[in-house]
């Protein structure tokens, strides 16, 4: 049955710790081989879901989950499919305005939110817990946009409060999110904004808000960056008290022409013009189905959600519903074809297992994995897809899936699942698993050989310390699996 | 010329894994670029100054008043400026690097950059990366590079990169690992028992045994998986411990990254190419102590590797680059930074270098909108590097051929 070779590769011979397996039959009196008995374990198992078939409602809903959150549990997607999807997108999108009992669990961290690590933690704790996925993933979404690093800022309350704002106006109009994010006091010490002055611009700011928060490049003139930067000339942070100030006095008053307009702009004025442009439509269209769906999305798709842009006043909700609501978004091309960041995959995979882990060891997971909360590496924002992967990344997300696997507390809902239920044998807890974290069947050759592992671990009649130590050995191995990557 | 005790091009993934070799073959990669043997154990050390450096006061061009017009408060005076001749001469925090500039294993190449140049940070850095001046190739220069190697030197290890994955190496045949540390390259599986350790080691390389032909995203994954796999596994044997001959500068990470460079360097790992980045060059705004601190690092931290590398026996045979995205405007603006600019310098060190001044000094009386008109077009470098130091058919790589350059000895 194997199509992969079993044999001990010898690049691993000096692994340390290494020991060859005992023979699995020995001392069991049974003249099977493992083909033999796999044959009468499992006459018949679900088949690797063909993905290019149209997706059930519960695959949709899962899908939606997994992209527009964290991923959604058995339980939660038993509930979801009662509702169907049309209602759940609805609900997702109109989430409620506060969550206590997450403010509760928060509190009780005792966090003094004056280190990195301190704001790191708060957020990573709200996307764990929330029943506001949308929203944890829409301020995701900003703090890529709006890529804002403490490393510039180095100040861990401005970095705070700029994600509070993604919070604010996660889902509002284009055109208060950007005039909002050109007084936000880490932008402004992040894109230098205190140095530039009527008489001595400087474009730092203006660049980035045409380049990369609104326009793109290509759609205007290097006159049209010296002009914006002049426009936003003043706008200043007053360091004494953290906050906006527009410095009237070093403000740029003479004519400015944007655009081919002309006019004594602010930069306001600049924002009011530059949400107007097709180009602008087009651009946080394209970046929000990127980030939801698939890369390089169709011209098609594009103009119909710079359509929706127009005809709902910059409505970011707008857009975002239009994208979840879309055809492509569950189609073949897009199901299963993301990798996933790595914030999404460790959050994700907390999620799908439950129970407690050290929220230390997801930080410093995300970190080596390439990506650390509030330091992007540059105004560009976060990589995307593929850029993700690298030998060493994907090692260090293969790892924290081992991480997971061990320290997972007893409690994990999970764990205590498949210790619960009637013990079915090898496939079925396997099938159990992908079910839960997979949310698919692998590939045929890797399922073989999850199979394979969960018998050599289990032995014939498992006890239940055994199952326990054979779940955890699967969890890691899965984590592990190219199919976890992606989602 | 020290022997290098262990090719893991030849002993490593491919001899290691034995049968495995013909699973190397089924990949499909670009043209074939023609790699000269004699060089075939030459590298490259590529340093990446992120963000934009300010190359006026790196290499100071202290002789022309219009300097220290343009740059009231920043410019560097003349008296401190470690002279090469009566025009220029380097910034006084990089003493190490004039010392190697004075053993004639310097060379700068003045006002670098490309025709169309751009101010964004990301577009010309995708450019410098790609060296394709509209910045729309997918793969970089030296990703390239790597996809023309023939298949047994194709490694995974073939270049590596300390911190960031940068956009130059990416190939379309593999993907080369960006490390954090060197401890945390490889799996580890869950728990302490060693039976269920070992036969998770087993599913997992079991599952990353096979190298698949396919371009689907999930073999893609997998390949990555087994390169990681096989990867690792060399690199851990290229890592023992390892007491430099030289003081590096603590505190630096540009510093400890090159020590390690050294260190895989020393062991006769064969990587091609070592790629590291330093940021902080985007000084808009009160630049000056900003910049010293970062010319210091440079310089301490490259004059180091440099002398380390020469007591291994190990000079002649590693060249290291220095470049920006950019250099900064001439004149400064009005918070004692300068913005985005165009020409500036690179440094190219190492006993392979014959040393000295290239290309005209920037003309600050004859700017290219504010800025150094870009003089030595860093294609040439480039194509230099690839054909006359890593002995490939720098044509096939870049997909022209650009004149090559007199700084290779």
């Amino acid at each position: 049955m194997v199509a992969m070779g079993l044999a001990i590769p010898k690049v691993l011979a000096d692994y340390d710790g290494l020991v060859a397996p005992p023979n699995l039959f020995q001392n069991t009196g049974l003249a099977l081989d493992y083909e033999e008995y796999m044959k009468q374990l499992s006459p018949q198992t679900v088949p690797f879901a063909p993905i290019s078939r149209p997706l059930t409602e519960r695959e949709k809903i899962a899908h939606l989950f997994r992209r527009a959150g964290f991923g959604a549990t058995e339980t939660e997607l038993d509930a979801y499919e009662k509702k169907g999807l049309d209602k759940t997108i609805t609900e997702l999108l109109n989430y409620p305005a506060a969550e206590p009992e997450l403010e509760d669990a928060i509190s009780k961290l005792n966090l003094k939110m004056s280190s990195l690590a301190d704001i790191q933690t708060w957020w990573v704790t709200r996307m764990i817990l929330t029943e506001r996925p949308l929203l944890e993933r829409m301020v995701l979404f900003w703090h890529g946009h709006f890529a804002t690093s403490i490393r510039g800022v180095n100040n861990v309350s401005y970095m705070l409060q700029q994600n509070q704002f993604f919070r604010v106006n996660a889902l509002g109009d284009f055109r208060d999110i950007l005039v909002g994010i050109s007084k936000d006091p880490a932008m402004l010490v992040w894109l230098d904004s205190n140095s530039n002055r009527r008489g001595a611009p400087n474009e730092n700011y203006g660049r980035e808000l045409l380049e990369l928060f609104s326009m793109g490049i290509g759609n205007y003139t290097e006159t049209d960056v010296k002009e914006t930067a002049r426009a936003f000339t003043g706008w200043h942070i007053n360091r004494q008290t953290g906050t906006f100030v527009f410095n009237s006095r070093l403000h740029d008053y003479d004519s400015k022409t944007f655009l081919g307009k002309t006019g004594n702009f602010d930069g306001t004025d600049i924002i009011d013009i530059d949400v107007q442009q097709p180009a602008t439509a087009r651009f946080i269209s394209k970046k929000l189905f990127s980030f939801f769906a698939y890369q390089d999305p169709e011209p098609e798709v594009i103009d119909r959600l710079a359509d929706v842009y127009f005809k709902n006043n910059r409505s970011i909700k707008a857009i975002v519903e239009a994208i979840f609501r879309s055809e492509e978004f569950y189609s073949p091309k897009d199901v299963f074809t993301m990798v996933r960041s790595p914030v999404d995959l460790v959050v994700s995979a907390r999620r799908l297992v439950g129970g407690q882990i050290n929220l230390g060891s997801m930080l410093a997971a995300m970190r080596r994995a390439g990506q650390q909360l509030f330091a992007p590496p540059d105004v560009s924002g976060w990589e995307t897809g593929m850029e993700w992967i690298s030998t060493s990344r994907l090692l260090e997300r293969f790892n924290y899936g081992a991480t997971i696997a061990g320290t997972v507390t007893n409690g994990s809902d999970i764990i205590s699942q498949v210790k619960t239920r009637k013990y079915a044998g090898p496939v079925s807890l396997v099938e159990f698993l992908n079910t839960r974290i997979l949310q698919r069947y692998p590939e045929e050759g890797r399922r073989q050989l999850l199979e394979r592992l969960a018998l050599e671990s289990l032995g014939l009649s498992p006890s239940t310390a055994t199952i326990e130590k054979t779940t955890r050995t699967l969890i890691a191995v899965i984590m592990a699996t190219p199919e976890f990557q992606l989602e | 010329m020290k022997i290098e005790r262990r090719e893991f091009l030849k002993m490593g993934a491919i001899g290691v894994l034995g049968a495995g070799t013909m699973m190397l073959l089924p990949r499909t990669y670009a043209q074939e670029a023609d790699i000269d043997p004699s060089k075939a154990k030459n590298k490259l050390v590529v340093v990446q100054l992120s963000g934009g450096n300010d190359g006026l006061n790196t290499v100071v061009p202290y002789g022309d008043p219009a300097y220290y017009t343009k740059r009231p408060t920043l410019a560097v005076k003349p008296e401190n400026v470690l002279k090469i001749d009566d025009r220029v001469g380097f910034a006084p925090q990089l003493a190490e690097m004039k010392q190697v500039y004075d053993q004639g294993r310097l060379a700068v190449l003045q006002a670098a950059g490309y025709p169309t140049s751009n101010r964004s940070h990301f577009f010309s850095m995708d450019v410098w990366h790609t060296a394709d001046l509209t910045a729309q190739d997918r793969f970089g220069w030296l990703g390239k590079f790597i996809d023309g190697l023939q298949t047994p030197e194709k490694d995974p290890l073939v270049g590596l990169s300390v911190g960031i994955m940068p956009k130059a190496m990416k190939a379309s045949t593999l993907s080369v690992p960006a490390l954090e540390s060197l401890d945390r390259y490889q799996w580890t599986p869950y728990g302490n028992d060693p039976i269920e350790t070992s036969r998770q080691i087993r599913a997992f390389s079991d599952m990353y045994s096979e190298t698949k032909d396919s371009t689907t995203l999930m073999d893609i994954l997998q390949n990555i998986g087994k390169d990681a796999l096989v990867s690792s596994t060399d690199l851990k044997n290229a890592s023992r411990s390892y007491l430099p001959s030289v003081n590096y500068p603590l505190n630096s990470i540009l510093s400890i990254n090159l020590k390690l460079i050294a260190q895989l360097i020393g062991s006769g790992l064969g990587t091609r190419i070592y790629y590291l980045n330093i940021g902080g060059f985007d000084t808009h705004a009160s630049q000056v102590q900003q910049h010293q601190n970062l010319l210091t690092t440079i310089s301490q931290s490259l004059g180091a590797f440099h002398e380390d590398l020469k007591d291994q026996g190990n000079g002649d045979r590693v060249m290291t680059m220095l470049f920006s995205e950019f250099g900064r405007r001439v004149a400064q603006n009005g918070s004692n930074g300068t913005d985005h600019g165009k020409g500036g310098p690179m440094f190219v060190l190492g006993g392979g270098v014959k040393g000295g001044m290239y290309g005209p000094e920037p003309n600050l009386n004859d700017l290219n909108d504010g800025d150094v008109n870009p003089a030595i077009d860093f294609r040439h470098v480039y194509a230099t590097i690839l054909e006359k130091w890593m002995g490939a058919n720098s044509q096939k790589v870049m997909g022209q051929r650009f004149p090559l350059l007199d700084f290779v000895k």
